[in-house]
């Protein structure tokens, strides 16, 4: 199924292989030469909507891992995104730590107040959780609001100055895309990696019979808590990422729609897949745009009724999200594989 | 099948070279900006002066026919999300205005393509929307919690950012390219001032306490004013947050009632203030009270009948209906409003802010169509012989409170503002009066970009 007709692989290393025959290899790296020369011919239109999917991917490449994989579902991953978002503005704004040290360090911070929030997923889970999680997301956004300790900014947040490298500063489309479009890169990487190791068939265990999990040996504590780590450090990073590209953050952008539509994304690609991730934030944020784009257009076209045409086009993109999850309830990945072996079959296809 | 070991790793090296080579090709390369020659933004009267080859090149510019001569403008605005409720008026208000200003023929004949986009409350579809409309446009309206964003790409693409974010980082010092209103506070410190001069009488300090929502549209309008009161010799006794979106604030009130405070400001959005002014009354609090953001207190009477709003004043900075009589304008807009909204009552008192927008970049274009040709239009020049040239607060035909439009000296802000006061199931209103100067607390105000 997932090779062609005659395609053997002859060693374990060789079957495990993301890339495994030349005609692979050659897409691969075509389609790494088109990614990274892009900026050198694309407008900044077009950077910014990838550098947005990029930065979302990474996000949910870590609600992935938590949810799609280890079956801990979460509803506060905005919030992490925003510690991780803060946590990288404040480093670098208030300790003067350059970005490329913050965005690690974002992410670990991320990852030890994930694992905080994690803790009641020894003792509760499925809906239990959610509610867990849940509080999490109203702690971390009132705590951001209140302003404790006179580093958040409260209400109007705080700033954020553009990646330096030397004399370059990251501050347009065409520099930042390669920060983003790498960090993605690299967390498709880890996360498709993650889930292939022993931590991953672990979590999977988990997500299927968490008891079952136990009794073959896997440690619940040990594995929930990396989960909830792995998952929140993936979040800590895309909130890095996405404070030095806005140039600014306020708690407002990390609000409880935007987890919900975290975990949309995540169903609409495909739960427990690492292309699914691509795919899901691919479909929303280009569904977004597309309806934006047909709110404008509506707009102009019927100008009397240009207010009504905004919401319309929000009716729109609920209905396409419904209309999907009706028809390929499997996610875009499952399609993205039955496209695959179609194609390899054809024409013999039956 | 196999790829030889070799030709992977030369392929793998060559990647990350990839990776490595081209992001600083990427930094180092500028965005293709459709710069205007500056041949082309000089006075007129200097063209006269420059070498004839110049004014061959000047001659080749191809004039175009007069029924084609339209000026994109961009109003990146959210009509969905928590803020539609007071924004979309404000565009049906800009709409309205520059609908008015095609069918008596444009500006100097030159009609204006008022593109409205909704933004969604998400920075990020308002950047988008930017990138994929700019071209061929010189202005973008926005009300975006993104303008440290738009500072920058203001400068980089070298167009008239119109803010109406309450936000202090974009105005505190005044950018090049960012015009509009933006810092509200001021309209608190107003509505504070008027009733200290007008209905405070005791002989003591004036004590005065927020009860405001813990969000930006509370938030942004007392932002710097406990430090004004206080400089004012006014005590600030109680500070008190509600929540956004909050249904009852009787616990938050009897706090504040017993800080015994002379006047309550109710810092939020109108539908919270009308569910303060209805604890208020249930409760049975007399202490005078005055609200500040967006809103409309002949709204409130009508949610809540005259009783609970009596005496309760409204400190604000576009025009009310009843003010319809003084100004032309305003009976204008009313009626605008009426043939759009038939049966819907009362006005939203941002469409007028709307049309006083409309009205300011109107008039910027007017002054700058007197300097450059049609031809010659670009954000640039909009900037330069529009906006920059605005060294008094521009009167709006009662529809708005002048505000600054571009200081020059370190803040845009409003400079005036109206108390409308609720008395027996009618609205009464103060004329302009004009604001007090507030300044941010200490505040991470600019950071290096």
């Amino acid at each position: 199924m997932d090779l062609p007709a005659g395609t053997y692989s002859f060693s374990y290393s060789r079957d495990m292989a993301i890339v495994r025959t030349r005609s692979q290899w050659g897409m691969a790296i075509l389609f790494m030469i088109v990614l990274l020369s892009l900026p050198l011919f694309a407008g900044s239109y077009f950077l910014n909507l990838i550098i947005m999917i990029a930065i979302n991917a990474v996000a949910v490449h870590g609600l992935s891992l938590l949810t799609g994989y280890c079956g801990q579902i979460s509803i506060g991953h905005a919030a992490f995104v925003a510690i991780g978002a803060y946590t990288s503005a404040i480093l670098v704004t208030n300790l003067g730590l350059p970005f490329w040290i913050a965005l690690p360090l974002a992410g670990l911070v991320t990852g030890l107040v994930g694992m905080i929030f994690g803790l009641p997923s020894l003792r509760v889970k499925g809906f239990y959780l959610v509610m867990a999680t849940l509080a999490a997301q109203f702690i971390v956004h009132f705590i951001l609001m209140l302003d404790p300790f006179g580093l958040t900014g409260g209400t109007f947040g705080v700033a954020a100055p553009a990646p330096k490298l030397g004399g370059i500063v990251f501050n347009s489309a065409q520099s930042f895309y390669y920060i983003a479009i790498g960090a993605c890169i690299l967390a498709t990487f880890f996360a498709k990696n993650l889930a292939r190791m022993d931590v991953g068939r672990a979590f999977t265990a988990i997500r299927d019979n968490d008891i079952a999990a136990e009794v073959m040996g896997i440690n619940l504590y040990r594995n929930k808590l990396l989960a909830f780590f792995l998952g929140c450090y993936f979040a800590g990073i895309a909130g890095s990422l996405f404070v030095h590209y806005m140039g600014t953050v306020s708690p407002d952008r990390f609000t409880l729609l935007q987890s919900i539509w975290f975990l949309g994304m995540l169903i609409i690609g495909g739960l427990g897949s690492t292309s699914g991730v691509i795919f899901g934030v691919a479909f929303v944020q280009l569904l977004e745009e597309l309806t934006a784009i047909l709110s404008t257009s509506l707009g102009q076209a019927f100008p009397m009724l240009a207010m009504q045409a905004a919401a319309f086009s929000q009716i729109i993109f609920g209905l396409v999200v419904v209309l999907f999850l009706v028809f390929e309830p499997r996610g875009l990945a499952h399609r993205w594989q039955l496209l695959k072996a179609s194609y390899r079959l054809w024409p013999f296809s039956y | 099948m196999k790829l030889k070991t070799g030709i992977r790793t030369a392929v793998i090296i060559g990647i990350a070279l990839l990776l490595i080579v081209l992001p600083l090709l990427g930094a180092c390369a500028k965005e293709k900006v459709v710069e205007v020659p500056v041949e082309k933004v000089v006075e007129k009267e200097v063209i006269k002066e420059v070498p004839v080859e110049k004014v061959v090149e000047k001659e080749v510019i191809k004039e175009v026919p007069a029924e084609e001569r339209w000026v994109k403008m961009l109003d990146l605005t959210d009509l969905t999300g928590p803020v539609g409720g007071i924004l979309t008026p404000i565009s049906e208000g800009l709409t309205a205005y520059f609908d008015h200003v095609n069918n008596k023929g444009g500006v100097e004949g030159v009609k204006v393509n008022w593109i409205v986009v909704d933004t969604q409350y998400k920075p990020a579809v308002a950047q988008s929307a930017y990138e994929r409309m700019k071209e061929g446009s010189i202005l973008a309206l926005t009300y975006a919690f993104m303008m440290d964003w738009f500072v920058e790409v203001s400068k980089r693409d070298k167009k008239v950012i119109f803010s109406a974010s309450p936000t202090p980082r974009s105005f505190f010092p005044a950018q090049p390219y960012i015009f509009g209103v933006g810092w509200m506070p001021e309209n608190s410190a107003a509505g504070i001032k008027w009733f200290k001069e007008n209905m405070f009488k005791e002989a003591r300090p004036m004590r005065v306490a927020m009860i405001y929502t813990d969000a930006p549209a509370g938030m942004g309008y007392i932002l710097g004013v406990p430090k004004w009161c206080t400089e004012q010799g006014i005590e600030v006794v109680k500070l008190q947050p509600v929540p956004l979106g909050v249904t009852d604030m009787s616990a938050e009130l009897m706090a504040v009632e017993r800080a015994k405070p002379d006047l309550i400001i109710f810092s939020m959005t109108i539908d919270g203030a009308i569910i303060g002014l209805r604890n208020r009354y249930d409760l049975g609090i007399k202490t005078p009270a005055m609200t500040n953001a967006p809103g409309d207190l002949a709204i409130g009477m009508k949610s809540l009948g005259p009783e609970p709003v009596e005496g309760v004043n409204w400190v604000c900075f576009y025009a009310v209906e009843e003010m319809g009589e003084k100004y032309p304008w305003v009976k204008k807009g009313t009626e605008w409003w009426y043939d759009k909204h038939p049966g819907i009552k009362p006005v939203s008192g941002s469409f007028y802010t709307g049309m006083a927008y409309a009205m300011i970049i109107e008039e910027a274009l007017q002054r700058t169509l007197e300097k450059v040709s049609y031809e010659e239009l670009t954000g640039e020049a909009l900037k330069t012989y529009g906006f920059d040239t605005f060294t008094e607060p521009f009167p709006t035909e009662g529809l708005h409170a002048g505000f600054d439009i571009k200081p020059g000296v370190d803040h845009l802000g409003l400079k005036k503002a109206i108390v409308v006061t609720a008395h027996e199931g009618k609205l009464g209103f103060s004329d302009y009066f004009a604001t007090p100067t507030v300044r941010p607390p200490d505040y991470p105000l600019s950071l290096e970009k």
